[in-house]
């Protein structure tokens, strides 16, 4: 009985050991303003719009914009996610505007408001594969093709999973007013759609934002939702998400890759976790995470 | 009021798109590849046509391209 006491006392110090050399990490690579994540999220932006009148004044041909427009709409969501986490200036630094600013710019091109990505982003950490509370878990499918039919099924009118499932999530969470948010940016989205389908520029609308959006939206959702968690069917701070090697690489998969690292420790800015995960390997092996290198 | 607005927008979302943007932009698409309309429509008839049909069967499937939603 003693004998049993002492190792259990060994290993809850083993485990606080480990903890602690993990967080000593993950400290190491917080910190800072990670400019490089402002300028994408701004710059993405700016570019987005400028096309704009480079195709309606017949500058850029509509043919040449729309992978323009595409790559910015699958772009678009990583710096809002920065912003998410507070990585660019926490609340009551001075860099706190600049969050907010990025956070809410970067999102348009994808119609996403900043509350709500937000505030459903941080419930997916809180309960990651949680079929009740992850809003998330509906991202779940068999494999990368059915995922995509996935994507394209929970964006229907008639769906309540997905994107459309976050009015479910922000309610339940008691943020009723931040679902206004998504009805005013959805109103706005199709009344310029329509606007300019009527002024002649239907063919714009559609290659410059709603098919970019369509296929950006299944591209983020891809690598950022499903493939990370795949297959989603566990919980728990070091088994809820992978390392996983992605086939396209891990620039076109937009770093997550790495997104263990991203899940155990949310303030490691994007471009830091190849190198964190680097460091934190050891102690995740040690930890039976998912770490799949094949 | 707004929100009542906003919310009976989304209730006809899928008609009012196929109602409000299909048409125009099927009108253009037709006209760049400077293809006719079947049966003497013209091409905003035929945008109204297609998005007509295609928004009532999303307004009551729930959806734009299966059965179910």
């Amino acid at each position: 009985m003693a004998a049993l006491s002492e190792l259990k006392s060994i290993a809850a110090e083993g485990n606080k050991l480990l903890a602690q050399r993990e967080q000593n990490i993950a400290r190491a690579h917080m910190g800072g303003v990670p400019w490089f994540a402002v300028a994408w999220g701004l710059g993405n932006f700016a570019i987005w719009l400028s096309l704009w009148p480079l195709v309606i004044f017949s500058i850029v041909p509509v043919w040449a914009a729309f992978p323009i427009a595409t790559l910015n709409v699958i772009l678009c969501y990583l710096p809002s996610h920065e912003a998410q986490h507070d990585i660019i200036g926490r609340k009551g630094t001075k860099w706190r505007w600049l969050n907010e600013l990025v956070g809410h710019v970067s999102t348009i091109p994808l119609v996403l408001p900043y509350r709500a990505a937000k505030l459903t982003h941080l419930e997916h950490h809180k309960h990651t594969n949680d079929p009740e509370r992850d809003p998330d878990y509906s991202m779940r499918a068999n494999g990368p093709w059915h995922m995509i039919w996935v994507s394209l099924k929970n964006r229907q009118p008639g769906s309540n999973r997905g994107l459309r499932g976050y009015r479910d999530a922000l309610i339940k969470i008691g943020r009723p007013d931040v679902v206004v948010d998504g009805l005013i940016y959805q109103f706005v989205f199709y009344g310029i759609l329509c606007a300019l389908a009527w002024a002649g520029f239907g063919i714009e609308a559609l290659l410059l934002w709603w098919l970019p959006r369509h296929i950006g939206t299944a591209y983020i959702q891809f690598f950022l939702s499903w493939a990370p968690h795949h297959p989603a069917v566990e919980t728990g701070r070091y088994r809820n998400t992978r390392y996983w090697r992605s086939a396209v690489g891990n620039i076109a998969s937009m770093g997550m890759q790495y997104h263990i690292v991203h899940h155990l420790h949310p303030s490691i800015p994007l471009t830091r976790t190849p190198a964190a995960y680097r460091e934190l390997r050891p102690i995740l092996e040690a930890r039976g995470c998912r770490l799949e290198d094949h | 009021m707004l929100l009542q607005i906003l919310k009976t927008g989304f209730r006809f979302g899928p008609l009012l798109f196929g109602l409000l943007f299909i048409p125009p932009a099927t009108a253009q698409i037709l006209g760049a590849l400077d293809w006719a309309p079947p049966l003497g429509l013209s091409p905003l008839a035929a945008g109204f046509a297609l998005g007509g049909l295609w928004g009532l069967y999303a307004q009551i499937r729930g959806s734009w391209v299966s059965w179910t939603p």
